[in-house]
């Protein structure tokens, strides 16, 4: 068992006094909790489970991502997979990702996913919670339910990334359709198209996009998002 | 990063409140920035009249604003990446020659190296550079606009170690009227290996390759079950927020 803190943070920049409180509404917390069947003891201990709609805490900050992710496309419930991944993405998240559990973490990582086991499940750890903002968070549920349909990082980091050089976690190309594909297209509709948000969340998501686009790939695609 | 046949850890983690976890920085901003920061996330009928209310109130006084935008970056915790973003898109906002400084502060300070080596999607110089390449963009507003001294500071930052920062001074430049002059200059600045900085294409989100049937990526068991989607909004959720005039 780990012991951890709540870091600084600031609710109104990271998004969560708008989302927090739109994810406060017990049919969404209640098909939320159910569908993505959360880990029921992880999220004791101070991480939220008894005060779900404070935005001070870990689980109030996930609902608020799902809530994003779930409710950005203009016609949300269009949300088949012929669709743009603005519509889809929520759908893909919801048929992929269960087990959903709360951990300290050891601040090196945002989430991770074990898949293969009975005990498959995706954790998520201080930094998802507390330094990404609420898009930031969502991309980050959409990165790993592409780990959760089996796909992993198949490159190393380029010379040039931000991220440890020469060590594996990266995808090869845009077209190996991997997580971070998967992460970057999302944050680019979100920019391009999301609704019920804010310009600041929209820029936001496109300067993540942009720095993965930059440093998440072995090759880099070739463009990118203005 | 994903793991196979992992077992569940036998305890939970517990997580505690520090004295005062909400950041403080702000409270001791003036009403101005604290007004716009609350109005850049509001949605609403009447949020864009907020908004644009609250960022005439903050360039009014464009140098006083930037110096109070500069004394909550330096006040608010390091890692804190949501609040300094918010600090440093406000400077931008600002579109004024008085927050050129600030803002190259921001691009020119070094990038603090990693604590530990980032084990999966979260990086402190992943964070770090996207505050440099928002004060960028700012910047290269205020050198679309004519200002000099902006385009030095592009310049300057084509020497920086950072990829993105290259490639958002880059593009920064590229939207300046003396882009055709400096492209040789440019060029030169930039690694061999990293001249196609200069011909990134920029598409619309729907010209690159999308994911054609998803469905294919689902896992066996995911393809198995049907979920049901989310709960129909209630009544009274503002659907869109008319964007902030842009540049």
């Amino acid at each position: 068992m780990a012991n951890c803190t709540v870091p600084a943070h600031d609710n109104n920049s990271s998004g969560d006094s708008l989302y927090g409180s739109r994810a406060c509404w017990q049919a969404f917390v209640d098909w939320c909790w159910n569908t993505h069947s959360f880990n029921y003891d992880s999220w004791h201990n101070g991480f939220g489970y008894d005060d779900c709609c404070n935005s001070d805490l870990p689980l109030s900050r996930t609902f608020a991502a799902f809530w994003l992710l779930n409710y950005s496309a203009d016609d949300y419930n269009n949300d088949d997979y012929s669709n743009n991944m603005l519509h889809w993405g929520r759908h893909y998240v919801r048929d992929q990702m269960h087990d959903v559990t709360a951990r300290c973490g050891d601040g090196t990582a945002n989430a991770t996913t074990f898949t293969g086991g009975s005990n498959s499940r995706v954790e998520l750890y201080l930094p998802f919670f507390y330094q990404r903002d609420v898009v930031g968070r969502a991309a980050t549920l959409v990165h790993e339910s592409r780990h959760f349909g089996g796909k992993s990082h198949d490159a190393n980091f380029p010379s040039w990334s931000a991220f440890p050089v020469g060590k594996s976690g990266a995808d090869s190309s845009w077209d190996y359709q991997g997580a971070w594909m998967f992460d970057v297209l999302y944050l680019w509709w979100f920019y391009a198209a999301g609704a019920r948000t804010t310009t600041a969340l929209q820029q936001s998501a496109k300067q993540r996009g942009n720095i993965l686009l930059d440093n998440a790939f072995a090759s880099h695609p070739g463009f990118t998002i203005t | 990063m994903s793991a196979d046949n992992v077992p569940s850890p036998s305890t939970d983690d517990a997580l505690s409140h520090a004295e005062s976890s909400q950041s403080q920085a702000v409270s001791r901003t003036s009403a101005a920035i604290s007004n716009y920061l609350r109005a850049a996330v509001q949605v609403g009928d009447d949020a864009e009249e907020n908004y644009q209310r609250a960022l005439a109130d903050l360039r009014r006084y464009p140098e006083a604003a930037t110096v109070q935008l500069a004394a909550a970056y330096g006040s608010v915790h390091a890692h804190d990446y949501p609040l300094r973003w918010a600090l440093v898109f406000a400077a931008g906002e600002l579109k004024h020659q008085s927050a050129l400084a600030f803002l190259s502060y921001v691009v020119e300070t070094p990038i603090p190296p990693e604590p530990r080596e980032p084990s999966h999607g979260f990086s402190i110089v992943g964070e770090e550079t996207i505050l440099r390449t928002t004060a960028i963009e700012a910047i290269g507003h205020l050198a679309s606009e004519g200002s000099d001294d902006a385009v030095d500071t592009l310049l300057r930052a084509l020497k920086q170690p950072s990829i993105s920062i290259r490639r958002a001074a880059v593009q920064a430049l590229r939207e300046t009227k003396r882009f055709r002059n400096l492209r040789d200059r440019i060029r030169a600045e930039l690694p061999p290996d990293q001249h196609f900085l200069l011909t990134l294409s920029t598409p619309r989100v729907d010209r690159v390759p999308q994911v054609p049937d998803p469905r294919r990526f689902l896992s066996e068991q995911a393809r198995s079950i049907e979920t049901e989607p989310a709960p129909t909004l209630p009544g009274g959720v503002p659907n869109t927020r008319k964007p902030p005039r842009r540049r």
